[in-house]
């Protein structure tokens, strides 16, 4: 099904664009041992994977995901889960924490994706704010439930699983963008009856789509667990799922790169100008910026140049 | 008595929206290689017949046959991928991908084997219905026309067996007309089994042997075009003074 489109117009730029983010990040370590870099290395990494996740089914599809912080939330805690009860192999539990959220995701994702329309997005928007209430309920009830500790902190062994993890997420991604079968998720974009009346299966489409995505915005949570050594309700928040929507309207949408570069900015930004001590600045910055930046380039910063899409149909 | 089996079906086919009587049960049968039109005032119920045959709709009531399989309870990609393929009324282009790119969906779709490799079989496709020059261009810069020609393209790379065109002069001005007419005729030569719907009767009687009547969900007349317009029923009640403009076109271009 993989067979890809000639690259045309735009030429290798989008893969130049991850091959050169893939090298800056696997020198970093050698330029400057400073702990303080390599840790906006990896919350650019996280933020990037989960924003491009987000890309692959909302950017391609056109149907809104509004909670991919429920993918992202059931990824970090099947990680957290298994790395406290199991002596597993952390690259296994890793696997198992996105497959988790590609199952989770499904059950609950796959009724309102064989429709066509708005379901899906109120569902989305309402599942990881009910999946935060309850484990705030649980947590009340029984501290211990998820109560998280010994977790891996060695902090070369999490950068290099960033890297690698934003490496394979963003070159699967892309040519899965650039494939015939990302052109099919385009058709249901731009039109989803014309792509049924063109044989198009778009249930299931959308469900493989959806399963990509959840797949490695479940990776993407494992890892924020790692980084954190806690999994909390507040991963499942309000800013794990728009931060990505914003990121990848700012970079552009439907182009995979956009949103990594969506993420370095506003992650980049808020770091290294250390505007986090304010509550929710992170949302609070990408909203600014996604205004700011709409306003002049509608499609997103690559999108503009490259071809995206605008937010919304 | 014909003991060829019919490409297409219907049998007693069925829809109601509500109090509306869309479908009535209709049934007919088309063979293979016939060129069929399908006339009748608005909301008469020709859209939705498609909209049936190709699963968008499902019916009440009623079976559809194709190529002697049941297909009622098909999903539509399933209906599409067994070689019926249909354009819309109103244009439904993937307007933010490529002339090439709409036309080449359909064939990474197909489960047919093509004769040549898909990116020949697209550009010729592209070519025939007058797009060469826009290939590389997004479906958001065409004209009218050019969308109708590309919708009537992306039905056809796939050479499905049956054709359904909806409307594929509707919006058209005169001098545009000639160039579908021509395609839809060198499409009937290919072997393709083709239903139009149409209101534009004389462009339409350049390329259809068979006509059928709707009116209000039922076929109140089928037959050859000659036949059928002179029925008193199908002029009078149904075509009224739109039939008329016809005749007096068919008459100048005599
Ligand atoms: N999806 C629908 N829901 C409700 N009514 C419909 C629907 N589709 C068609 N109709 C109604 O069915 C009748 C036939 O419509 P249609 O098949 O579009 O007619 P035609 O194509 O002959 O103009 C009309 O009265 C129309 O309003
Ligand atoms: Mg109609």
């Amino acid at each position: 099904m993989l067979h890809f489109r000639s690259f045309r117009g735009i030429g290798h730029a989008p893969l130049y664009v991850i091959v050169g983010f893939i090298t800056i990040l696997s020198v970093l370590p050698f330029v400057t041992d400073n702990q303080f870099y390599r840790g906006v290395a990896v919350l650019v990494c996280i933020n990037a994977v989960i924003a491009m996740a987000w890309d692959v089914f909302s950017g391609l599809t056109g149907y809104l995901n509004f909670g991919i912080a429920f993918s992202f939330g059931v990824g970090g805690y099947i990680a957290a889960y298994l790395s406290t009860n199991f002596a597993l192999n952390p690259l296994v539990s890793f696997i198992l924490s996105g497959l988790g959220a590609v199952a989770l995701g499904l059950v609950i994702g796959a009724p309102s994706l064989r429709l066509k329309g708005h379901f899906f997005i109120l569902v989305s928007l309402l599942v990881p704010l009910a999946s935060s209430s309850l484990l705030n309920y649980l947590i009340v009830q029984d501290g211990s439930i998820f109560g998280v500790n010994q977790l891996i902190n060695n902090t070369s062994y999490i950068y290099i699983n960033a890297v690698a993890l934003f490496s394979v997420a963003a070159l699967s991604m892309y040519f899965v963008s650039e494939s015939n079968f990302g052109l099919l998720l385009k058709a249901i974009r731009e039109n989803e009856i014309a792509a049924e009346a063109s044989g198009l299966n778009t249930g299931r489409y959308k469900m493989i789509a959806f399963s990509i995505s959840s797949f490695y915005a479940g990776l993407a949570g494992a890892l924020y667990v790692f980084l954190n050594g806690v999994a909390s309700p507040t991963d499942f928040g309000l800013t794990f799922s728009a931060l990505p929507v914003m990121m990848a309207a700012l970079g552009g949408m439907g182009t995979i790169v956009g949103p990594i570069i969506g993420a370095s900015i506003v992650e980049g930004l808020i770091d290294l100008l250390r505007i986090d001590v304010i509550q929710d600045a992170r949302l609070l910055i990408a909203s600014l910026l996604l205004l700011i930046v709409l306003i002049y380039a509608p499609r997103g910063l690559w999108g503009t140049l490259f071809g995206g899409r605008k937010l919304g149909r | 008595m014909d003991d060829e089996l019919p490409l297409l079906l219907v049998s007693s086919l069925t829809k109601h929206f509500g109090g509306i009587k869309a479908v009535d049960d209709i049934s007919f049968s088309v063979k293979r290689g016939e060129v069929t039109g399908i006339i009748g005032p608005n909301g008469a119920g020709k859209t939705t017949l498609f909209n049936l045959i190709t699963g968008f709709v499902r019916p009440d009531a009623g079976k559809i046959t194709f190529k002697g399989r049941d297909i009622t309870h098909e999903s539509t990609a399933n209906i599409v991928r067994s070689g019926i393929a249909r354009t819309f009324q109103l244009v439904r282009p993937f307007l933010n991908l490529t002339v090439e790119e709409n036309i080449k969906i359909p064939t990474i779709l197909s489960s047919k084997k093509f004769s040549s490799s898909p990116e020949k079989i697209v550009k010729k496709v592209v070519e025939m219905v007058g797009l060469e020059r826009k290939a590389g261009e997004k479906a958001n810069t065409l004209t009218h026309a050019e969308l109708k020609m590309l919708e009537v393209g992306r039905a056809v790379v796939t050479k499905p067996d049956l054709l359904l065109l909806d409307e594929p002069y509707g919006g058209l001005s005169r001098n545009e007309l000639s160039t579908v007419t021509n395609v839809i005729s060198r499409l009937s030569s290919e072997g393709i089994t083709i239903l139009i719907i149409e209101h534009r009767l004389s462009e339409l009687m350049k390329n259809v042997r068979r006509v059928l009547v709707m009116d209000q969900g039922k076929i109140i007349a089928d037959g050859q075009p000659e036949e059928v317009v002179r029925i008193n029923r199908v002029v009078e009640a149904y075509l009224g003074a739109k039939y008329r403009e016809v005749q007096e076109d068919a008459a100048e271009g005599e």
